[in-house]
């Protein structure tokens, strides 16, 4: 388990993350939500690791963050920034950066760890492009290849920052759909989502910002019910069934 | 498509990268002998062999190759090498496409400390691939702190990059004013050059340069990740700061022994990993070589250009490169986007 215990987090004075204490446990996706400027990244950051928080501190599985070396690190929590490189290399070869935590000084990689590419590949459903060049892929198929760097990476905790912004809504269900089968296999998953439907959806729990601080943590449901998401966003959400599962949709308050 | 099939794919691929390397050696070594068979003066190989299996060791033929061709040829592969690779290393530590040792100012930070070694401390000539490290290296780290202070975008990293340029070549102007006779041939140093390189003036650096490109290759899997993107490295457990560091004096080292005979040459580092990019995209382990081999052959031809085509005058190698690789490297970007390997962001 992840437990921030009254972290705050500043920049240049100006105070991004405001005493917030949180756990996040395997086997749930948690969505962050919030608008602009209310802290999500720099949240996910300090989670994964990427900043150091100025006041409170941070633990996995009960030890403090900086009791692990960056490579044991890596190797049980896993960050999808928002903003990357696209490398002019094949999927699979971007895949295999996923086993540099497990790779010694010589960085050669093992029959096993190109068994884990392989099947990592196979798990995001990029098997089909694994061959072709990153850059030439789109955006849909581009995120299939990052996710299944995640899965070589075998983390445990899979933090992502905005993993289906400028995807078509067929990919961004994809997306979603591949952070399911990681929970399913037991991974704790946090994505900061911009897309509330979407988030309302497939999270188990959503933590909602608001100017550095968490205002709500909670289910989908709780937050739906309650006066929150009209509170911090100026909107509403209604929960409709459609072939048997539940879908959100969002209305402006007015 | 299943595992068999794939890893059947990626050994062609990898003997893809192998074929190229082979027909990229090949080319180096024709460049190689084309720039030891001709030059400015009508110097034949078979007089010069003639004398030598005669015990004629002073036959203008034989010194021509064994002193001026033959170390010439080495210094143009040589730095070539060297400023390609040290482009391809500070391409994707600063994540940007258009740098290269020349443009942000590795080049002139290693001139400068020569041309200041060489007015001011004469008898220190033999340590000016020292000298042109540490100019290179600050020229470096001050680019990568700018950046890293600022969080810059590529952009202001590369503006940044030319005024540090211009500020230094202003200072090594500045140097050769107030010392007119203290460097040989500045012209030639200014644009980059071999006129005049003895074997003397590489066998210091060449070690260098040699065990630069080995540790790059060394690297080469870092530099992959690197190029990802600091977060990404960060991620995935590299420690980037320190990496980072490492890289520039690699790309340091490298940049400056060729500067500290070859002058500041430019354009070959940038469009050496251009060109190696296009050729054969892959990861760095294999991009270095490639890359180096490229800009062997590059400055190898160009120089034999610059010395065969108004002799008995020469043009020094700088000014054949601006003149051959501008366009080529603006036919390079027209061509398509390929090239832009750290413009794209997602």
């Amino acid at each position: 388990m992840i437990r921030l215990c009254n972290v705050s987090f500043s920049y240049d004075d100006k105070s991004i993350i405001k005493n917030i204490s949180l756990r996040l446990e395997k086997g749930k996706i948690y969505s962050v939500i919030g608008p602009n400027g209310s802290g999500k990244s720099t949240l996910l950051k300090l989670i994964g690791k990427l900043r150091t928080c100025d006041g409170g501190n941070i633990t996995l599985d009960g030890k403090d963050y900086g009791e692990y070396s960056r490579k044991a690190f890596a190797r049980c929590v896993a960050s999808l920034p928002q903003s990357r490189n696209i490398p002019m290399i094949r999927s699979w070869e971007l895949v295999s950066h996923g086993r540099f935590p497990y790779l010694d000084g010589r960085r050669v990689l093992s029959k096993e760890d190109r068994l884990i590419v392989d099947r990592s590949l196979r798990l995001a459903g990029a098997e089909e492009f694994a061959l072709r060049s990153v850059s030439e892929l789109s955006g849909g198929e581009r995120q299939k290849v990052y996710l299944s760097m995640l899965y070589a990476q075998e983390a445990e905790y899979i933090l992502l920052d905005e993993p289906t912004t400028f995807l078509d809504m067929s990919s961004k269900f994809g997306v979603m759909n591949t952070l399911t089968d990681m929970k399913e296999a037991g991974k704790c998953v946090v994505a900061v989502l911009h897309e509330l439907s979407l988030a309302l959806k497939y999270s188990d729990e959503i933590i909602v910002l608001s100017h550095g601080e968490i205002v709500f943590s909670g289910t989908p449901k709780e937050l739906v019910e309650g006066n929150i998401l009209g509170d911090v966003f100026g909107i509403k959400a209604v929960c409709v069934t459609i072939d048997g599962s539940n879908e959100y949709i969002i209305k402006e308050v007015g | 498509m299943n595992i068999s099939e794939k890893s059947f794919t990626r050994r062609s691929y990898r003997s893809k990268t192998a074929g190229v390397m082979m027909i990229l050696g090949v080319l180096l070594i024709l460049s190689f002998l084309l720039s030891v068979l001709f030059g400015s003066t009508g110097a034949k190989l078979t007089d010069a062999v003639r004398a030598f299996i005669s015990g004629n060791y002073t036959d203008a033929s034989l010194r021509i190759i064994l002193y001026i061709r033959l170390p010439r040829a080495v210094a143009a592969v040589l730095a070539g090498a060297a400023l390609s690779v040290s482009g391809v290393i500070i391409q994707a530590v600063l994540n940007n496409s258009m740098a290269s040792p020349n443009i942000i100012g590795v080049n002139s930070g290693a001139g400068l400390a020569v041309s200041i070694v060489v007015a001011i401390f004469p008898f220190m000539a033999d340590y000016l691939p020292i000298a042109a490290f540490f100019g290179a290296l600050s020229s470096c780290m001050l680019i990568y702190f700018i950046s890293a202070r600022t969080n810059s975008s590529r952009l202001t990293i590369t503006l940044v990059g030319i005024s540090i340029s211009s500020i230094l070549s202003a200072g090594i102007n500045a140097v050769r004013t107030i010392f007119p006779d203290s460097i040989y041939n500045t012209n030639t140093f200014m644009v980059g050059g071999f006129s005049g390189v003895s074997f003397a003036d590489i066998s210091f650096a060449w070690k260098f340069i040699l065990a630069g490109i080995l540790f790059s290759v060394f690297l080469g899997k870092d530099i992959d990740i690197l190029s990802l993107g600091e977060e990404s490295a960060m991620s995935l457990g590299m420690n980037v700061k320190m990496k980072r560091f490492i890289l520039l004096a690699t790309a340091s080292i490298l940049a400056g022994s060729a500067v500290s005979f070859a002058g500041l040459l430019g354009f070959v580092g940038l469009l050496g990993p251009h060109i190696s990019r296009r050729i054969c995209p892959s990861s760095h382990r294999s991009l270095i070589p490639i890359s180096a081999l490229i800009g062997g052959i590059i400055v190898s031809i160009c120089d034999l250009i610059g010395r065969v085509i108004f002799a008995p005058y020469e043009l020094p190698v700088g000014i054949i490169m601006s003149f051959v690789g501008g366009p080529f490297f603006i036919g390079l970007i027209l061509m398509g986007r390929k090239s832009r390997v750290y413009d794209q962001v997602m």
